[in-house]
């Protein structure tokens, strides 16, 4: 579809091509789910989050996604780009009485913008070298000079990835997420975010291979990215943080597939590079699907409870047991545990990670499967913290008490999402044949070999497929069994067991703080900051123990590496007086400065 | 008429073989102490007669309780499909291994969620620690895979523990054994790293997070965590030397050898402090790295 537009260089050219089908797919799944989700959320919650802005924004957020995942020219590219920074920003600040929500705004508006700019120069660098903003000729152009490849590389991984949130890019994920209402967090963690990879993903095509060392980069970036996230979701309280560094994780997770791919581009290899970009793509749609079913729960959890405390939940389960179901569903998910969807990808990126026929890199790239077992198992911590603090033993708290389970127009689309985990969980084959497609647009394989290897790695998965539904019908064969032998037996009901102590209260179950402990005690002290007053004397005054986790990029590093420019912005800053005649009259200097230079 | 004699062997080894191991390191440990100890077939006595007992229910907990047990158990048996025994494992692919270990974290996953559905303190206790401490073990895991890997190109048990690899004298082998000997003890909670047989709730790890389950379920939890040492000694015989495997026979023999090593281990140190642990699997992961830099060479 080819439209004229007025703006210099623009067209309104919009295509699809499997890379675009892919994404446009999990924008319009998850769109459609978190909309849903969204009108039942708006209607359940009190009144301070204004309705009609809250649609506004959403409704904008997904249509400019879809368009910018269609968009085949730079500047079509960039206006959807902004619409869709721009709308999530409302959908950030929709409570902006909180003080917290309005300072995560701000931070949120400053990242995207930074991150606009880089592109928006990038782009101008890409327009110099073709003399057009289409795509079509951006690919076509005459190769860029060395400086201009290397600039414009950098200049898309900071542009990109301040939208995905790579480390040290990430400053604003875990602050707007659990800013935002959660069927927008929900759209935004489980597709804007993945808006920076799919940017990316298409840059890759026109910038060419990259060199080994560029892609070794991306894959250690990817897995740091990776680990960095999911150290700091495992010692988080706030559950909606914790599911934003989750974010970050899984898009690490993703960039390190990213990278093997281009591995595979720089080494020649079409197999390696067709493997780790489908195993990108994929990872993209199951995350895109988890992670957004989560946030749906998490809003659920939120709403009937009041808190995004960890420690103030438990219980839930009992409470709101269709919610616990399919919260369930989605930590497996997360986890990447067979035989759900989580697994398929990670799986695909363990297999490109470990057969390799580079003696050279083999140990390197042994090093970063080990890593990635890593995440998998900090994954375990985190989400068994998740599920098990909310949901499981007894409420920890007044507020848990009186939840109540949300209504259908909630359920429903939370549903689907789980379907989807479970069915891609039990039918890799064709979510690998769509990332296939679409990773066969980046790597560009000759057909023949794009063939094999499509059968080779589906039979694989299917058989990833049928372990996953084996394991289901042995769940459903020793239910039975255990059914069957209780029938003629007695099934008591007691109290938990404490150790001879015959009456333990909600307050005696473990928290959540000492649960990830063991795992996160390697980060005391440096990560983790601890305040205590502990009882002296023989007669203790009051004591307290506080501990909290700052993010070291956005607390430490930001502003370390703003303070040299803080003297260059005083002086701007004496110009903005806050008073509208000023700007009248700046505007009318301006205008007769134009005036008098082209006279 | 092969697979008449086959079945049953199979069937012997995956249902007889891991209680018999765990009542083999009991007499061990006994004949070293200077007792008696309870007969070999104790553990297995125990399962038959737990499967036909009633069950007691906590009333803090729900279906997460109910269904961990059958969940884990159905996700070692799958993992025991894909691990080559004597002969070839019943279920073979190409990156099968990584399922392999998936499916020990799958079970892990529900395990720690029915002892958190409990609400008891010591199991959650028990629980965060199980969590902490695999997430070391799996990498070592990885690690020791992939130096198997580097040689027959393939990622399934099947070819990374057939008997064409390099078998026990190649210091590669001496490394990866040695790493995947302290995953093994770590993993089915073994001193050094965890005493089944303590008497204090506070000091367990994997037993503590089973307090709860009763009856079928604890049957169930207890086979799954049986099969899981022998899964594991399987894999770790067949590393050192295929051949030990080759026969079902050889392979009883060589799984009770490996029982009395573990009971001699177990009765010749103490418990590492929970600090330590932490730092033993480090060192099993970095026994491993070095045995892939060597495999690698």
């Amino acid at each position: 579809m080819i439209y004229p537009w007025s703006l210099p260089g623009a067209v309104f050219h919009l295509g699809i091509d499997s890379l675009s089908a892919a994404f446009l797919f999990l924008v319009l799944v998850v769109g459609f789910c978190a909309g849903i989700y969204g009108e039942g959320y708006l209607s359940a919650s009190s009144n301070h989050i204004a309705k009609a802005p809250a649609r506004f924004f959403f409704a904008a957020l997904i249509v400019s996604m879809a368009f910018l995942v269609c968009a085949r020219n730079a500047v079509l590219f960039l206006v959807c780009w902004e619409i869709m920074a721009l709308s999530a920003f409302g959908l950030v600040s929709l409570e902006h009485q909180k003080e917290d929500v309005r300072k995560a705004g701000k931070l949120y508006l400053l990242c995207t913008h930074t991150g606009s700019l880089c592109l928006l120069t990038g782009f101008a660098f890409l327009w110099k070298n073709a003399g057009s903003f289409e795509f079509g000729a951006l690919l076509a152009a005459k190769p860029l000079s060395m400086f201009e490849r290397v600039s414009v590389f950098w200049l898309f991984l900071i542009g990109f990835g301040m939208k995905a949130g790579f480390w040290p890019l990430h400053i604003w994920l875990q602050e707007a997420h659990p800013a935002a209402p959660s069927h927008a967090s929900a759209a935004m963690s489980g597709i804007m975010i993945e808006m920076g990879l799919y940017g990316l993903l298409r840059f890759f095509s026109i910038l060419g291979p990259v060199s080994i060392s560029t892609s070794v980069f991306l894959m250690v970036l990817g897995l740091f990215t990776a680990l960095f996230g999911i150290a700091f979701a495992a010692m988080q309280r706030d559950f909606k943080r914790l599911l934003a560094y989750s974010s970050i994780e899984n898009i690490g997770i993703i960039l390190a597939a990213a990278g093997l791919g281009c591995y595979g581009l720089a080494r020649g290899d079409f197999s390696l590079s067709l493997l780790g970009f489908s195993a990108a793509i994929l990872h993209t749609l199951n995350h895109g699907f988890f992670k957004s079913l989560m946030f749906l729960s998490a809003g659920a959890v939120y709403l009937a409870t009041g808190t995004r405390d960890i420690e103030s939940c438990g219980g839930l389960q009992k409470i709101m047991p269709r919610v616990a179901a399919l919260t369930a569903v989605g930590s497996l998910a997360i986890c990447g545990l067979p035989p759900l969807n989580g697994f398929t990808g990670e799986w695909l990126l363990y297999c490109g990670f470990l057969q390799m026929d580079y003696r050279r890199e083999i140990i390197f790239f042994s090093l970063a499967a080990a890593m990635l077992s890593l995440i998998g198992g900090f994954a375990v911590i985190t989400f068994t913290k998740f599920y098990g603090l909310i949901f499981l033993g007894k409420p920890h708290s007044k507020s848990a008490q009186k939840a109540k389970e949300p209504s259908s127009l909630m359920l429903i689309p939370m549903g689907i999402l789980a379907a989807l985990c479970l069915l891609i969980g039990l039918f890799p084959g064709w979510a690998l044949k769509a990332a296939f497609f679409a990773a066969s647009n980046i790597s560009h394989p000759t057909p023949l070999l794009f063939s094999a290897d499509l059968q080779k790695w589906s039979a694989l998965l299917d058989l990833v497929g049928l372990m996953g539904a084996l394991l289901w019908i042995l769940i459903a064969i020793f239910w039975a069994i255990k059914k069957t032998s209780l029938k003629k037996r007695p099934t008591e009901a007691g109290a938990t067991w404490a150790c001879g102590f015959t009456s333990p209260t909600p307050r005696m179950q473990y928290t959540g703080s000492s649960y990830s402990m063991p795992a996160t005690r390697t980060f005391d002290g440096f990560l983790i900051q601890k305040e205590s007053r502990a009882p002296n004397g023989y007669w203790p005054k009051s004591s307290s123990f506080h501990s909290r986790v700052p993010d070291p990029a956005l607390e430490t590093w930001l502003p370390k590496l703003l303070s040299p420019f803080e003297g260059l912005i005083a002086w701007p800053k004496k110009i903005q007086r806050g008073k509208l005649q000023f700007y009248l009259l700046y505007a009318a200097a301006f205008l007769i400065a134009i005036l008098i230079w082209k006279l | 008429m092969e697979t008449l004699i086959f079945a049953p062997k199979i069937l012997f080894l995956i249902l007889f073989m891991p209680p018999m191991m765990l009542g083999l390191i009991a007499k061990t440990k006994a004949f070293v102490a200077g007792r008696r100890g309870a007969p070999v077939f104790q553990p297995l006595h125990d399962t038959i007669k737990l499967l036909g007992k009633g069950v007691v229910y906590s009333e803090t907990s729900g279906w997460v309780f109910r269904l961990g047990p059958v969940l884990s158990l159905s996700a070692v048996l799958m993992a025991a499909s894909l691990v080559p025994l004597f002969g070839a494992p019943l279920i073979s692919f190409n990156g099968d291994a990584i399922l392999f270990i998936y499916l020990f974290a799958l079970a892990r996953f529900v395990t720690i969620l029915a002892a958190l559905d409990t609400g008891s303190s010591f199991e959650g206790m028990g629980a965060s620690r199980e969590a902490a401490f695999s997430s070391y073990a799996e990498p070592a895991l990885i690690l020791i895979f992939a130096s198997l890997a580097v040689h027959c190109g393939n990622l399934s048990l099947k070819q990374m523990f057939s008997p064409g690899q390099r078998s026990f004298p190649a210091p590669s082998v001496l490394l990866a054994g040695s790493g995947l000997l302290i995953v093994l003890l770590a993993e089915n909670s073994r001193i050094p790293v965890d005493d089944p047989n303590t008497h204090l709730e506070l000091t367990m790890i994997h037993e503590v997070m089973v307090l709860d389950h009763s009856g079928p379920d604890l049957a169930f939890i207890l086979y799954g965590a049986q099969l899981k040492l022998m899964l594991m000694g399987v894999l770790w015989i067949r590393l050192l030397s295929p051949r030990l495997a080759s026969n079902a026979f050889f392979l009883t023999l060589s799984l009770c050898g490996l029982a009395i090593f573990i009971g001699v281990i177990e009765s010749s140190m103490a418990r590492l402090r929970l600090i330590r642990v932490p730092q033993l699997l480090i060192a099993a992961v970095c026994l491993a790295a070095f045995g892939l830099i060597l495999a690698a060479r």
